[in-house]
């Protein structure tokens, strides 16, 4: 994606990889978040942006992991095809009477994206990129989150 | 003994009610212990002696309600059935009493087939005893237990006055050799683990391999506890082993449904149940089971890492709740973040962005003297004061800090840098969306120094040094 240009100076650092796709992930998701801010209103209900903001934090998580990955194509094709993007929510409400391995393997296929079309063992793979994925994303916000509303509350004034 | 006794003697099973006095037991052993032959005397001393506990442990008219009392009952019973009957060289090898004793069996799958495959007979191998205990067994399931005392003739004439065994024997390890292997054909068992059918090739050596085998008169306990957790696919049929090395394994992985031997005298054509735990199938099947299985696992280490918290929990099914629920409180957040910054975003103005960017300048003129910036970053860098100056060095000194520092240094921007950024990026012809390049570079800088690499700095500034080139890529890239 975009930063490429920027990742080609961090080949010689190991982590890279991981480095750059937080790259990646930072700044699509600050660009969304701009954009998002941009073009909402004051008419735009709260429930819209709080929506188009979790689109775009799972849209920067797909484009940092790129085509690599099963999970983030499945993701990038949800989102490209405009469809509503459902996330598993209220998910205390399914309540699993049995834990078994098979009904584990299919609670977690529904939660990865692109689970149902893959085998178990891929689906722990696609599991774990998906949890790493997941856990920068969640870091980012916060970040975001913390930067801004501390912001707000301590402008500094030199 | 004739064939007609012992004919008879699996139906008696079935028409008897077992009978639940203890004291009965001793006689039996007794009884037993002149038709025992030496070499299983042993097995058939432990057997006894578990069912003398069992005795001891029910009361004499203890009733057994539900079927699995019955079971475990009978499953005590068949075994002191089994001792009796295993050296009985009258049985025999009668394919149509096998049959029947199957068509016995398989009145009850569940609960009896638990230990009706844990057992294996020892003494002479005698194609019946199997049949005999599942006939016990399912007699017994059949018709209940009845208050009387009732005597189980054995086929020689020994009576067996059983008391339905208690639960413990059902947690015992039932194991007796099977005598009856050889004559017993194919049986087949659901492998420990994964329930998959691994047929040993021919050489089964190191694997103990079930294998029905009519040469294992003499063959020893096996060890069964292994198989007490598998009952699996198939509950019906007991579970045959010998591991004294009966190799012929003409067939394969052809999974065998039938109980009773058709053939009781084909050693060639005996399946061999190779444990893949032993580690020894050869054949692709196992092999690639045990690959598959090996990546599973490792996967699931790698998860383990992963999902905080879960180093110490062994055993798939609490790891996999344990990812479950991390993957639902990750998402769970994101939905959360998401909602706060939705709350948070009108506040989220171009002045927040242009501190990014005033930061990204500060870091990029900081380790950086020498290169040759914009304009822009030249301003920048005059009201760089040290203090930010410090603070952005020790944010980028901290590894591992990628937005945090950042977004500190963000916050440590004031309002004045605003308005000369304003200035200076109305020097670049500013519009929002390009605005939104130069943020989104001094963004990507930034989050470079967080990582603290000097060289992605070098890089970064001179990206940001090439101007609106790299822009210009970025917006074509995005």
């Amino acid at each position: 994606m975009e930063s490429k240009s920027f990742t080609t100076g961090n080949r010689d650092n190991p982590n890279t990889d991981l480095h750059g796709s937080k790259n990646m992930m930072a700044s699509h998701f600050l660009r969304a978040l701009f954009r998002i801010q941009q073009t909402s209103t004051s008419s735009s209900s709260f429930a819209g942006r709080s929506r188009r903001i979790r689109r775009a934090a799972y849209a920067s998580m797909a484009y940092s992991a790129g085509a690599r990955r099963a999970w983030s194509r499945a993701l990038l094709r949800k989102l490209r095809s405009r469809a509503r993007l459902r996330f598993p929510r209220r998910l205390s409400r399914t309540a699993r009477p049995q834990r078994r391995d098979m009904d584990q393997a299919q609670v977690l296929r529904k939660l990865v994206p692109g689970g149902p079309s893959m085998d178990y063992c891929k689906l722990l793979e696609e599991t774990a990129d998906y949890i790493r994925c997941l856990t920068t994303q969640v870091r980012l916000m916060q970040t975001v989150m913390d930067s801004i509303s501390s912001y707000a509350h301590h402008p500094m004034i030199p | 003994m004739n064939s007609g006794s012992s004919d008879r003697s699996p139906k008696c099973f079935l028409n008897q009610n077992w009978d639940r006095s203890v004291d009965h037991i001793g006689q039996f052993g007794s009884a037993l212990g002149s038709f025992v032959s030496p070499q299983s005397s042993f097995e058939l001393e432990r057997g006894l002696q578990r069912i003398g506990h069992l005795g001891k442990e029910i009361p004499p008219q203890s009733h057994f309600m539900d079927s699995s009392g019955n079971s475990q009952a009978l499953g005590g019973l068949v075994i002191a059935g089994n001792l009796a009957l295993a050296h009985l060289d009258q049985l025999p090898a009668d394919p149509g009493f096998a049959e029947r004793a199957a068509r016995f069996s398989s009145f009850d799958g569940q609960s009896y087939g638990w230990f009706s495959g844990h057992f294996e007979l020892p003494g002479s191998g005698k194609p019946s005893t199997a049949a005999i205990i599942q006939s016990l067994t399912a007699s017994g399931l059949q018709t209940g237990h009845s208050e009387s005392n009732r005597q189980i003739p054995v086929s020689n004439g020994l009576q067996l006055k059983m008391n339905s065994a208690g639960p413990a024997i059902s947690r015992e390890e039932t194991s007796l050799s099977d005598p009856t292997s050889a004559s017993n054909g194919k049986k087949r068992k659901a492998p420990s683990k994964s329930k998959e059918k691994d047929a040993a090739s021919p050489k089964p050596s190191t694997d103990p391999p079930k294998v029905a085998d009519e040469e294992d008169s003499d063959t020893k306990r096996r060890r069964s506890s292994e198989k007490i957790h598998e009952i699996g696919i198939d509950n019906v049929k007991p579970k045959l082993e010998q591991n004294d090395g009966a190799r012929s394994n003409g067939n394969d992985e052809q999974k065998q449904r039938k109980e009773r031997n058709d053939r009781p005298s084909e050693p060639p054509k005996d399946y061999i149940h190779v444990r893949a735990r032993r580690g020894q199938a050869t054949d692709s099947h196992s092999l690639a089971e045990r690959v598959r299985r090996e990546k599973i696992s490792q996967r699931m280490k790698l998860l383990q890492d992963l999902v905080p918290g879960c180093s110490k929990v062994t055993g798939k099914a609490v790891m996999l709740d344990e990812i479950i629920n991390y993957v639902q409180s990750l998402q769970r957040q994101v939905e959360f973040l998401s909602m706060k910054l939705a709350t948070v975003n009108p506040q989220l103005d171009f002045d927040n962005l242009a501190n990014l960017r005033a930061e990204d300048m500060i870091q990029i003129c900081g380790p950086v003297p020498n290169s040759a910036y914009s304009p822009e970053m030249s301003m920048v860098s005059s009201y760089a004061d040290v203090p930010q100056h410090k603070d952005i060095l020790r944010c980028i000194a901290t590894n591992g800090m990628d937005f945090h520092c950042s977004m500190n240094m963000l916050d440590s921007t004031g309002h004045q840098d605003l308005n000369a950024h304003q200035a200076c990026l109305g020097g670049f012809g500013d519009t929002s969306s390009q605005l939104g390049f130069f943020w989104e570079d001094g963004l990507q800088n930034i989050v470079q120094m967080g990582i603290g690499q000097d060289q992605e700095i070098v890089a970064s500034s001179h990206n940001f040094h090439g101007g609106t080139s790299p822009a210009a890529q970025m917006k074509i890239e995005l």
